[in-house]
């Protein structure tokens, strides 16, 4: 049985075990998730949302406000998940930041992909269906770092 | 969160009764069902942004899911702003409703 890719080890540290392809996969969807967040993408509307959907003025300045703290955040979660991809141990800050990037990179692929509440079982013959792989490993991983994170007696 | 997450600037002016009336109304925040994000996860966002239970987190969660919708927090218009724009920093689909 392969090992289990995240795992809690104490109160502030989590083993990593990731195959090289696919950290590799992941580099790569950290870099495409990022653009998008950044150009603020079409695919990119979930990490935005409209906070005022009854008055566009309030929802004006409230999206002056926030959207560039906003990007910041997303970046810099993006970033210490990418800076971290390699190692061996996390700290709790670099795993939520983790868990910031895996969710970013779900609601953007998710948006490209347009998963659906009771999305089936991906068809081979389907164009999308490597999206579709990729969209349930980062599903697979994420669950498995909630989980983590919640055992917090573990150790 | 970078920054401080500022609120409109009030402009002094005379208040009618209807304005005070309409200021009275107390704020709410809304989470809204959403096909990607995973169940689990709403739940531990829940717990970690507002310190509810895990029994609380689950119960507003499973109300999202089914209901479409549920109220997670709610106070004054400042508050609720914050509130929304940290439920933002997670990607949760956070909207600000007054009653």
């Amino acid at each position: 049985m392969a090992p289990q890719e995240i795992k809690r080890i104490d109160q502030r540290r989590f083993k990593i075990d990731l195959h090289p392809q696919v950290r590799q996969l992941l580099l790569d969807l950290k870099e495409m998730t990022l653009s998008h967040v950044e150009e603020g993408s079409p695919a990119a509307k979930r990490i935005y949302p409209i906070a005022y959907q009854s008055s566009p003025e309030m929802e004006m300045d409230f999206e002056r406000l926030t959207r560039e703290p906003l990007t910041d955040l997303h970046r810099q979660n993006l970033n210490i998940f990418e800076s971290s991809l390699s190692k061996s141990e996390l700290s709790e800050d670099e795993a939520h930041a983790w868990m910031g990037a895996l969710n970013d990179m779900r609601l953007v692929l998710g948006t490209a992909l347009d998963i659906a509440e009771d999305q089936e079982a991906p068809d081979e013959n389907d164009p999308n269906y490597d999206g579709y792989v990729v969209y349930d490993l980062l599903t697979y991983l994420q669950g498995m770092l909630i989980e983590e994170m919640q055992a917090k007696e573990r150790g | 969160m970078t920054g401080s997450l500022q609120t409109t600037p009030v402009i002094e002016h005379i208040a009618f009764p209807s304005e005070i009336f309409e200021d009275d109304r107390p704020w709410k925040v809304v989470v809204w069902n959403d096909p990607i994000n995973l169940m689990s996860y709403v739940t531990w966002v829940l717990q970690r942004l507002f310190g509810y239970s895990l029994e609380k987190a689950h119960q507003l969660m499973i109300e999202v899911h089914t209901k479409g919708k549920a109220v997670v927090a709610s106070g004054e218009r400042e508050k609720v702003e914050l509130d929304a724009y940290r439920l933002h920093e997670y990607g949760l689909w956070a909207t600000i409703e007054q009653d």
